[in-house]
């Protein structure tokens, strides 16, 4: 019966790291354990597979000329100027592309907010509402759709008397 | 497969057209103005004025103030201001009457923002549409059962002035712009 111990002794005998004296041990328990022996036989059927069928990756060339060779390309490289890239002449659409691009973009972003901001300053009132900014006076609108007239009576309220503008008012008015 | 000019290449092109559209449309839109007219007007059963200054109302919008709940057998006009507001911008301190003054803007789509001035403190805000002949008349009462009102519309064109009024334009009559 091998256990795992003895199954790793067997390959190591296989291997040939064992002492001489292990060896031997190795030899006198396998010569009595014919599932040993067998297990043996399987473990150098195993390796001589391996062996036969293993890839070889070689390079055509040595590894230090391989990378070398990296090493100078890198080098020419890093040697080089760097020069900006040629524009066709005439390219127009090349030119705008560079230079309106960016105009375009800000003049779009800028109209948004011009838009934005004359929408805000929109009327605060509804269309055909009022308020009233005094809380002494009254008002009571009367609307003609039909007519598209809007009329708001404006009356103080501690006063039957109007005192926005009264007919002294009117007649002392001097048109420009 | 042939396509049309504006759907070949050039996208840039393209949008640059469009950008420069439609910052015209709406510059031109931005741009526009409005003419309002502006009249005080004094309400009375009186045949007359005791006001030399004062002259009969037009014919047709003594009409249309007969046809509200408020109404007088004559109308006078007393001043009138006619002031030409661009879009968004405001025509303030209108003076109609020492006592009564008016801030006017315009909002757009022919509609104004109109906020009455007595004896120099605001009084009151009005948002109203002049589109389509439309009449905006803010008035309170004055003594002896006489009446002030203040009439804003958009200005009629001088050409058909005359068939409108059936008066001769009265000479204390102002612009203000």
């Amino acid at each position: 019966m091998t256990n795992h111990e003895s199954q790793l002794k067997l390959q190591a005998f296989m291997d040939g790291e064992l002492s001489v004296r292990e060896a031997a041990e190795v030899r006198e328990w396998l010569a009595q354990d014919a599932e040993a022996h067998a297990l043996l036989s399987e473990l150098r059927n195993t390796t001589a597979a391996l062996k036969g069928n293993e890839p070889q990756c070689r390079l055509p060339e040595t590894r230090e000329f391989f990378w070398s060779k990296i090493e100078r390309e890198i080098e020419r490289q890093g040697a080089q100027p760097m020069r900006p890239r040629p524009v066709a002449a005439g390219s127009l659409l090349a030119w705008l592309r560079r230079h309106l691009m960016p105009a375009v973009g800000v003049a779009a972003v800028c109209s948004a907010l011009v838009f934005i901001a004359v929408r805000s300053h929109g009327p605060q009132l509804r269309i055909g509402e009022m308020a009233l900014v005094s809380d002494d006076m009254g008002s009571y609108t009367y609307r003609d759709q039909a007519d598209k007239m809007t009329m708001v009576w404006l009356y103080d309220r501690s006063s039957a008397d109007s005192q926005v503008a009264d007919s002294s008012d009117i007649d002392n008015v001097t048109t420009e | 497969m042939k396509r049309l000019f504006f759907t070949r290449g050039f996208p840039l092109v393209k949008s640059l057209a469009c950008v420069c559209v439609a910052a015209m449309v709406a510059g031109s839109a931005h741009a526009q103005s409005m003419k309002v007219e502006a009249k005080l007007v004094w309400c009375t059963d009186d045949a007359h004025s005791p006001n030399p200054k004062h002259h009969p109302l037009e014919a047709d919008l003594a009409r249309r103030l007969k046809h509200s709940p408020y109404r007088w057998k004559n109308y006078f006009e007393e001043s009138h201001h006619i002031v030409d507001i661009p879009v968004g911008q405001t025509r303030s301190r209108i003076v109609m009457s020492p006592h009564c003054s008016l801030d006017i803007k315009n909002l757009g789509n022919e509609t104004v923002e109109v906020r009455l001035h007595g004896n120099g403190k605001p009084v009151s805000i009005h948002t109203e549409s002049l589109s389509k002949n439309g009449l905006l008349v803010v008035g309170g009462q004055a003594e002896n059962e006489t009446a002030w009102l203040v009439t804003i519309r958009k200005a009629v064109p001088a050409a058909s002035l005359p068939a409108l009024r059936g008066i001769p334009a009265p000479s204390g009559s102002a612009s203000a712009r």
